[in-house]
């Protein structure tokens, strides 16, 4: 009976080990990069994290750093 | 938000591969792999001009159609990312690419493709903002950072544009009224609709 016992159990701990994770497909989901990052050190100062209508405004400032005709009159 | 969006400006790029150089050193890409590219159409002939493509986040991405394991998703900004964890290498998605942007690294045993890179217009992937993993497999996340793809802030000339669709266009359309001229943009339309950047919108076109 013992012996059979510890038949059965290794045979389970080896099936397991051959058995295979599920693997899902298709997107699993991403934070909003108005969310903020883990990386502190390198965020542009003049938004706060969590907060998407300042992060938004803080863009499209931003953006206007590429228009050269505000830096040129 | 509008849909955050690319412009390069035909009439301004002088073919320098800074923004080439900006996404490679700031995402770390390997060797091989341009996420970025110059194309010089007519080079050499008097009046040549030059655009920077990469992947343009295209309202009605090909890829995400044909993507067989459905590793593409869109973010609230309209910016086209995807799943290494997902991909399987398929290489569907460049056939389906009007614009050559998805890229495959050839260093695995005997060559063979890897999981597909592209343009993230640095936005990462699906792991934590500004994590090892997220850098590792897709480099800098920028946008979390509140700033803009480095390919555009790095542009000496400012020919290529990046950020709110709306922001973009206006920036273009006062270039165009200056100079009366170059209101083509090259694969707006493709990316986009046919609405052109800062043209006055049609009647039921896509935006």
């Amino acid at each position: 009976m013992k012996y059979m016992l510890c038949t059965v159990l290794a045979s389970t701990a080896l099936l397991v080990a051959c058995g295979e994770k599920a693997q899902p497909l298709g997107f699993r989901g991403d934070e909003p990069a108005s969310s903020g990052t883990a990386s502190a050190g390198f965020k542009a100062s003049d938004w706060k994290a969590g907060d998407k209508t300042s992060w938004e405004q803080a863009l499209r400032v931003r953006a206007q750093n590429q228009n050269d005709y505000v830096k040129t009159p | 938000m509008a849909r955050m969006k690319f412009i390069c400006d035909a009439e301004r790029c002088i073919e320098c591969n800074g923004c080439v150089t900006a996404c490679k050193n700031e995402h770390e890409v390997p060797w091989g792999v341009n996420r970025r590219r110059v194309v010089t159409l007519n080079d050499g002939v008097p009046g040549e001009k030059s655009i920077s493509v990469a992947c343009m986040h295209c309202s009605d991405a090909p890829c995400m159609a044909v993507c067989p394991v459905n590793c593409f998703y869109k973010t609230d900004e309209g910016v086209v990312l995807h799943d290494k964890d997902v991909c399987i290498g398929c290489g569907y998605c460049s056939y389906a690419c009007p614009f050559g942007a998805p890229q495959f690294p050839a260093q695995g045993t005997f060559g063979v493709r890897g999981k597909m890179d592209k343009c993230t217009f640095c936005a990462g992937g699906p792991e934590a903002n500004g994590s090892q993993a997220e850098f590792e497999k897709y480099g800098r996340n920028r946008l979390a950072e509140g700033k803009l793809p480095a390919c555009a802030e790095m542009c000496s000339t400012k020919a290529l544009l990046a950020g709110d669709g709306d922001v973009v266009a206006d920036i273009f359309r006062s270039r165009v009224m200056k100079r009366n001229k170059g209101a083509e943009v090259w694969g707006w339309g493709t990316a986009y609709g046919a609405k052109q950047a800062g043209q006055p919108s049609k009647e039921g076109a896509k935006s």
